[in-house]
């Protein structure tokens, strides 16, 4: 919760500085639509991420400078709509940066595509996000992709923990049902997979009836997709459990975006054994000068926020969007603006899509990360691929430690 | 008396003073407290309403909020307000059936952009303005009061909110309305609500003038508020009414109060004080009565203290003593001043009667002297009595003094009077013995003469003569008799003697009395007696007779020509004598004074008629003396009409007495001797002319001592002593005649024929009496009687003596 004052506090700091120097240059905004509340420890890595990226390449684009916007829609799709109206009516807002939920990008993909609102994502991971079936699909990812996501998490239940067949437990949500489809797809027709469903907001008495559920269908491990929220409901009903009758989170990573001590406490360490999904890139086993230089100029722009010398809090948001920073900022320095909002957000979609966009991130270096959407092209506009996705633990002090896929 | 009335007046008046007074300071205290008590009450009840009513409200709409916020915790709600698609449908599942505290209720979820995502009513749904602070978080609920088709429905909305913030909101429009909800909550229909929600309001008032009781309460934490107004116009008619039920129950138990302090001051002191002014008014007359007596009588007061020698005497005491009234050092307040005073000889007697009174009962009540100032003693009369103590000893003496010097020189004179009146009337009545006595003597002489004449061989001429003379004679005792009769009946003397009589034998005898002066006049007597009429009657036949021949002789003395009739009846319990004559009759005047004494009617009448006057005196007295009556009706020259009226009772003819006379032959005494004591000489004749039939030896003494002499010389059979003698008279001799045990009879002979002396000469032991003059067949009866006795028991005597010397 410190953190999150003291990443606020630099924001407002960070926004002054802005105001001073954009005095004589013109200006362009970009919205972070995220979840500031209580996965603000994701929105923040996300931002950090993105801004020391941006800090990277300097912030002037053809006489321009980006502002970062905060819009904090709360996991609400609905908020997160009305920021995309927003920025609709914005003559600076040139593109939003999304946030941790999949949900508001999916149900709202239509709008967003055909409001032509250049989408990056650096966390949300849900399957139909960049599948917009156009060549007008504006919606671009540089994170874990829920159709590959699915496959990762089955493969690691599978041999890791010798789990063949795995109890489901999904959130009610379009992004649930995109990970339903994988992990079944991965399983085959003829592995039948108990199923649990949960709405937001489940508390852990629900949680607790949900679970003896899995439990009684005598699944050895659970997969779970879900959100810190659910997730902290259903790490505490486990710890209900008796010992003998635990098992197992092998977990997508959605809980990442939270403050991982508040939701990791002994209790529940004792309790859950859990395994979920990262991308594979850890700062601590980076033996490049890349990651201590990307740390290093976090650290000496967010002077406030606690880095270790390895760790980050919510590592992937901060390297997803310091990677999918450096693609965008890649593509805006080739950019000529013509003050024209709408046409330089199609320049920007168009540059994203561009065959000679080059951009060195902490993952891997990206070579043309996104092309043009096609029915046979439908991961166009997926930055990553499913071998940039690995599984991950936490350690004593919550610290995520990637692990390499086999 | 008058005053005190006016003091109870007064008090009554200061009471109901008070009693206003009390009510205008209770009014103005009470009044004006009670007043406020009562708006004070009133407020505190109007509050108590009015929190009352704002809790109903407030509960009702805080238990719906509440289901409302419990709704939107659950998980499908808050998926669904934020767009989850899926969750959605299952809403719309749940939602089907969902009852807000059992009622089916239209609800409306709101997404965070303000669009209902999902509802389960058909009725148009406008999202209120505050719902943008719901979804900024400002607030977690609110209210709206909807207005449809005149009646009153609360909107309800409650943030959904997830992870910390709101992220939808849920509406409920309840079906009942807030008209309906007030109704239900009893809601005291009088007052005025008003319910202002974020928008739209409630307001039923229906009075201008209200007073607000609450305002801007704040029901729950949506905005809602209320106005809870009370009706002013009955607040102050509800004052008024505790007002005056106040008023009046103060006033009641003050007059209560009063009445009974009324009652008590009536009772326990106007009462007795009444009683205390009315005996110190009536000490007080008691006092000025007493003064007054004093003053009025002229008596002087004295008051002693026993114990010591101080006594009081009033002025007026003083005065009397001839000093001045406060004169205390010439005659100091000692009772030494009333000893120095008394006459030397009443000293002795006056302080035994006063020791007497001090130490006992008697009475003190008593005259001495006592001598004035100047030295002249003056009889007095003290009264007085002594006070005593519980030991009977006495500790105080007072009383009057009275100036009786001229009472008691009165009662000396009356004394003397009534002495000399006394001597006058013995003298009235010796005199009228004497000359009763005298006036007999010699008529034994003619009626003796005449009766010895009578029983002579003589021509009828003389006989005639003498029969008249014998008439004459009798008329005359009659009148004596009159005479005596009417000093008796004055005197109360007269005693009557009842006795079984033929009242027509007792008629015929007056009649046969008086024909003779009838005759003599030409007038003729007749008696006409009632049929059925009872005769015989027990009563006094002497004095009837008496009264018969006064009525009787008065008409034949009245009357000249015609007849006089004599009319008897009776009833069981009296008999009636009816006298009429056809005489000269009376006027008014003289019917008047017609039955007093001395009286005729007519002063001439004594001229013309004679009379001693005392004949109706007596016959008037006689029939009052017998119980009965006497009346009378005359007319002048007509004739006169006498009624008598006695009441007497009816008797047996058994009882009658043999009344007829009978003509007593004497006796043969030819060996007897009697001895006869009388001083006159003529008499004396008489006398032995009366018995000189008999051959008795007649021996003769002319005084009582001869005949003591005579009788022991001759030892007499028979004696007749004369009462009035010189030298002795026959009463002395009597006595001395009766010292002998073996003595003779002795008849009294007198003229003295009262009943008194009749009595006396029974009582010295005479063996009989005979009135004088001496009737000769009653002297005959008692020769025989006495000598043929003394003959029998001489003969019988001397046969004994005989026969005890042949022994």
């Amino acid at each position: 919760m410190l953190n999150i004052i003291k990443h606020t506090r630099f924001c407002f700091l960070l926004i002054f500085c802005f105001n001073v120097s954009v005095l004589s240059a013109k200006e362009l905004h970009v919205y972070h639509d995220a979840d500031y509340s209580i996965n603000s420890v994701s929105a923040h890595a996300m931002k950090m991420g993105f801004l020391t990226a941006l800090d990277e390449v300097g912030n002037d684009f053809s006489g321009y400078q980006l502002r970062f916007m905060q819009k904090n829609h709360r996991g609400n799709l609905k908020r997160s709509f009305r920021h995309m109206q927003q920025f609709l009516k914005s003559d600076k807002a040139l593109f939003v940066l999304g946030g941790l939920h999949s949900p508001p990008y999916i149900k709202n993909r239509e709008f967003i595509n055909k409001s032509e609102i250049p989408l990056l994502v650096p966390w949300a991971a849900g399957g139909p996000i960049t599948r917009y079936p156009s060549k007008e699909n504006w919606v671009f990812r540089l994170s874990i992709d829920d159709t590959k996501a699915g496959i990762r998490l089955g493969q690691y239940a599978k041999q890791s923990l010798g789990c063949d067949a795995p109890h489901l437990l999904l959130e009610s949500t379009p992004w649930g049902k995109s990970n339903f489809n994988t992990v079944t797809n991965y399983f085959g027709a003829n592995t039948s997979l108990g199923v649990t469903w949960f709405d937001w907001n489940t508390k852990s008495n629900v949680a607790k009836i949900k679970l003896r559920e899995a439990i009684e269908s005598n699944a050895k491990c659970l997969i779970f997709v879900g959100n810190y929220a659910e997730t902290s409901a259903f790490f505490d009903a486990m710890a209900e459990f008796p010992e003998h009758e635990r098992i197992p989170f092998v977990s997508h990573w959605g809980f990442t975006g939270g403050d991982l001590n508040a939701l990791m406490t002994e209790r529940v360490k004792g309790a859950v054994e859990l395994s979920f999904l990262q991308s594979c890139y850890n700062f601590s086993t980076d033996q490049s000068n890349r990651g201590k230089d990307v740390l290093a100029r976090a650290k000496s722009l967010f002077p406030e926020a606690e880095f270790s010398d390895e760790h980050i809090e919510a590592p992937a948001g901060f390297i997803h969007a310091y990677d999918l920073g450096k693609v965008v900022f890649s593509a805006l320095k080739k950019l000529k603006f013509s003050g024209d909002i709408k046409l330089d957000r199609r320049a920007l979609r168009n540059a994203l899509e561009s065959k000679n966009l080059y951009a060195q991130g902490l993952i891997k270096d990206y070579t043309m990360p996104f092309s043009p959407w096609a029915k046979d092209n439908t991961d166009a506009h997926e930055a990553l691929g499913l071998e940039d996705f690995c599984m991950a633990k936490l350690d004593a002090e919550n610290h995520i430690i990637v692990k390499p896929n086999i | 008396m008058p005053e005190n009335k006016f003091k109870g007046q007064l008090f009554y008046i200061l009471l109901a003073v008070g009693l206003v007074l009390s009510v205008v300071s209770s009014v103005l205290l009470v009044g004006d407290r009670a007043d406020k008590s009562v708006e004070a009450l009133q407020k505190e009840h109007r509050q108590l309403k009015a929190a009352l009513t704002a809790s109903n409200v407030s509960q009702y709409v805080e238990n719906r909020i509440k289901v409302l916020s419990d709704l939107s915790k659950l998980p499908l709600v808050t998926s669904s307000v934020m767009g989850v698609e899926v969750s959605l449908a299952n809403l719309n599942d749940f939602i089907s059936s969902y009852q807000v505290l059992g009622q089916e209720e239209p609800l409306f979820f709101v997404d965070i952009l303000g669009d209902v995502v999902f509802t389960n009513s058909a009725k148009p749904f406008e999202v209120p303005t505050w719902s943008e602070r719901l979804l900024d978080g400002e607030m977690q609920q609110g209210i709206s009061i909807i207005s449809e088709q005149g009646r009153h429905y609360f909107l309800i909305g409650r943030a959904v909110t997830y992870t910390g913030s709101t992220e939808g909101i849920i509406f409920m429009l309840m079906s009942e309305s807030i008209e309906d909800i007030l109704a239900g909550f009893a809601f005291d229909q009088r007052d005025a609500v008003v319910l202002r929600g974020l928008t739209g309001e409630y307001a039923d008032v229906k009075e201008s003038n209200m007073a607000k009781v609450l305002q801007n309460y704040e029901i729950t934490e949506s905005g809602l508020t209320m106005d809870y107004l009370g009706s002013r116009l009955r607040a102050e008619i509800e004052r008024k009414e505790y007002s005056n039920s106040i008023g009046l129950a103060i006033l009641s138990s003050l007059l209560i109060s009063f009445s009974i302090l009324a009652l008590f001051f009536h009772s326990l002191l106007v009462n007795p004080y009444k009683k205390l002014a009315r005996s110190e008014e009536e000490s007080r007359r008691h006092k000025e009565r007493f003064e007054l007596a004093i003053a009025g009588s002229n008596d002087g007061i004295w008051d002693w203290d026993v114990s010591s020698d101080v006594a009081y005497y009033s002025p007026r005491y003083r005065e009397m003593m001839g000093y001045s009234g406060d004169d205390t050092l010439n005659f100091p307040d000692l009772i030494g001043s009333f000893y120095n005073t008394l006459h030397p000889d009443d000293k002795e007697q006056e302080l035994s009667l006063l020791d007497q009174h001090l130490k006992g009962d008697a009475p003190f009540d008593t005259t001495f002297r006592l001598r004035q100032n100047g030295d002249a003693y003056r009889y007095f009369r003290a009264k007085g009595v002594a006070l005593k103590n519980d030991a009977g000893e006495a500790i105080r003496m007072a009383g009057s003094l009275t100036d009786v010097t001229e009472l008691k020189s009165k009662q000396e004179q009356l004394e003397l009077a009534r002495d000399e009146a006394e001597a006058a009337n013995v003298a009235k009545s010796a005199f009228l013995a004497n000359m009763s006595h005298e006036i007999r003597t010699p008529m034994n002489g003619i009626l003796g003469s005449l009766q010895v004449l009578q029983r002579k061989e003589l021509d009828n001429e003389t006989i005639d003569l003498i029969e008249k003379a014998v008439v004459s004679c009798q008329s005359l005792l009659s009148i004596i008799n009159d005479i005596l009769d009417f000093s008796k009946i004055e005197s109360g003397k007269l005693k009557l003697e009842y006795i079984s009589s033929d009242l027509h034998q007792l008629v015929k005898a007056v009649f046969a009395e008086l024909r003779p002066m009838a005759e003599s006049k030409g007038l003729s007597l007749e008696l006409r007696i009632e049929n059925n009429t009872h005769l015989t009657r027990l009563v006094d036949p002497v004095r009837v007779k008496q009264v018969l021949i006064n009525l009787v002789g008065n008409a034949i003395k009245f009357t000249k020509v015609g007849k006089i009739d004599v009319y008897l009846t009776g009833t069981e319990e009296m008999v009636k004598f009816v006298v009429t004559d056809t005489g000269i009759g009376m006027n008014e005047f003289a019917l008047k004074n017609l039955f007093g004494r001395f009286e005729q009617a007519d002063k001439s009448i004594t001229r013309k008629f004679g009379g001693t006057g005392l004949g109706l005196a007596i016959t008037k007295q006689l029939a009052e003396l017998m119980g009965g009556t006497i009346s009378v009706q005359s007319e002048v020259n007509k004739g006169s009409e006498f009624t008598v009226r006695i009441p007497c009772e009816e008797s047996s003819i058994n009882e009658l007495l043999e009344t007829k006379e009978q003509i007593v032959s004497a006796p043969n005494l030819k060996d007897f001797t009697i001895l006869l004591a009388e001083d006159n000489r003529i008499n004396q004749s008489i006398f032995l002319a009366m018995v000189k039939a008999t051959n008795v030896k007649v021996i003769v003494a002319n005084d009582g001592l001869e005949a003591i002499n005579l009788y022991r010389k001759f030892r007499p059979s028979l004696v007749f002593m004369d009462i009035q003698m010189p030298v002795m008279d026959g009463l002395a001799a009597f006595s001395e005649i009766s010292m002998d045990p073996d003595r003779a009879p002795v008849i009294a002979l007198t003229a003295n024929v009262m009943k008194e002396d009749i009595t006396k000469y029974q009582e010295v032991g005479f063996d009989a009496y005979m009135a004088k003059p001496i009737e000769m067949n009653q002297l005959y009866s008692n020769l025989n009687l006495f000598l043929n006795q003394a003959q029998i028991s001489q003969q019988a005597s001397e046969t004994t003596e005989k026969d005890n010397s042949n022994l």
